[in-house]
């Protein structure tokens, strides 16, 4: 079986311009949630990149992206998609059309091998950790995110 | 700073649902002769550490462990998953032995069922959260 190729840098331009965000049906207060979920969701992405494996020389061997470099997230709000880097909801995740939810996980199909361990391999989990790490802080990145909204309203 | 591992993993063991089905309960990885490939599947249970959240001013930690339970079939390795989640979901408080103290517990979700990469074995993962005391209890 052929490996899947790295798409390119205009390929994901293309597929990140394809994205549609319904923002447009949000209020401030629901906005500005979004935006400090995201920038939550970011950071948990970023910490956990920086603490999975890397093996830059299996995956290019494999011609898959890095572990690593497959984060990603999105924000949903009242079941609309508000903010993210993903085409797609990942087909577990259930979005409530009543709450505003963030998705963050690593789309590598060895990630949660790696996280949760195999019978050969120990647990080496980098998620998890990043997650809470940053979970006690996400009051503050979303009443800040909300604050800036209504400040900008005024 | 104590580590509930070893007291869920006795919760666990101790379990008459899940020793029903397998006393095999580890730590960490698999015990020599746990694993086998196909058609000598054999029920176990492995436990890792995922991580802790410990409190600023409590001494109270959160940590997250992940149950990986196998079965010889898929619906074996459900039914196994399910008897470690009555075994730890909504316990507490209680005290170890040894001194660990556990707030509660909870079966805080899971994946479906997998098979594992090296041996095909299907497995399903629990999360089990458990608050627990950071220092021994006397």
């Amino acid at each position: 079986m052929p490996s899947p190729q790295v798409p390119s840098a205009r390929v994901l331009a293309n597929r990140q311009a394809r994205i549609q965000l319904h923002r447009d049906s949000l209020t401030e207060l629901q906005l500005g949630m979004a935006d400090g979920l995201a920038n939550l969701g970011l950071n948990i992405v970023l910490r956990a990149s920086a603490q999975a494996p890397r093996d830059p020389e299996s995956a290019a061997r494999r011609g898959v992206p890095m572990l690593a470099n497959t984060g990603g997230f999105q924000v949903w709000a009242l079941g609309k998609r508000a903010a993210g880097v993903w085409e797609k909801r990942p087909r577990a995740a259930r979005v409530p059309k009543d709450q505003v939810v963030l998705l963050v996980g690593f789309g590598s199909p060895i990630a949660h091998l790696v996280e949760l361990g195999t019978v050969k391999m120990a647990a080496r989990p980098f998620l998890t950790p990043a997650l809470l790490a940053l979970i006690p802080n996400a009051g503050e990145y979303v009443t800040g995110a909300m604050s800036r909204r209504a400040a900008r309203r005024k | 700073m104590v580590d509930p591992l070893g007291y869920i993993l006795t919760i666990i063991r101790a379990d008459a649902g899940v020793a029903a089905i397998t006393t095999r309960v580890r730590g960490g990885e698999p015990a020599k002769g746990d694993a086998l490939g196909p058609g000598l599947y054999q029920p176990f249970v492995v436990l890792a550490r995922l991580g802790h959240q410990r409190q600023k001013r409590l001494p109270v930690q959160e940590v997250r462990i992940a149950a990986r339970c196998y079965g010889v079939t898929f619906q074996g390795a459900s039914a196994l998953a399910g008897a470690v989640s009555d075994a730890v979901h909504a316990i507490g408080p209680q005290t170890s032995a040894g001194g660990v103290g556990i707030w509660t517990a909870f079966d805080d979700g899971g994946e479906g069922t997998l098979k594992d990469p090296d041996t095909d074995q299907p497995y399903e993962v629990i999360i089990i959260a458990v608050n627990a005391a950071d220092r021994p209890i006397a």
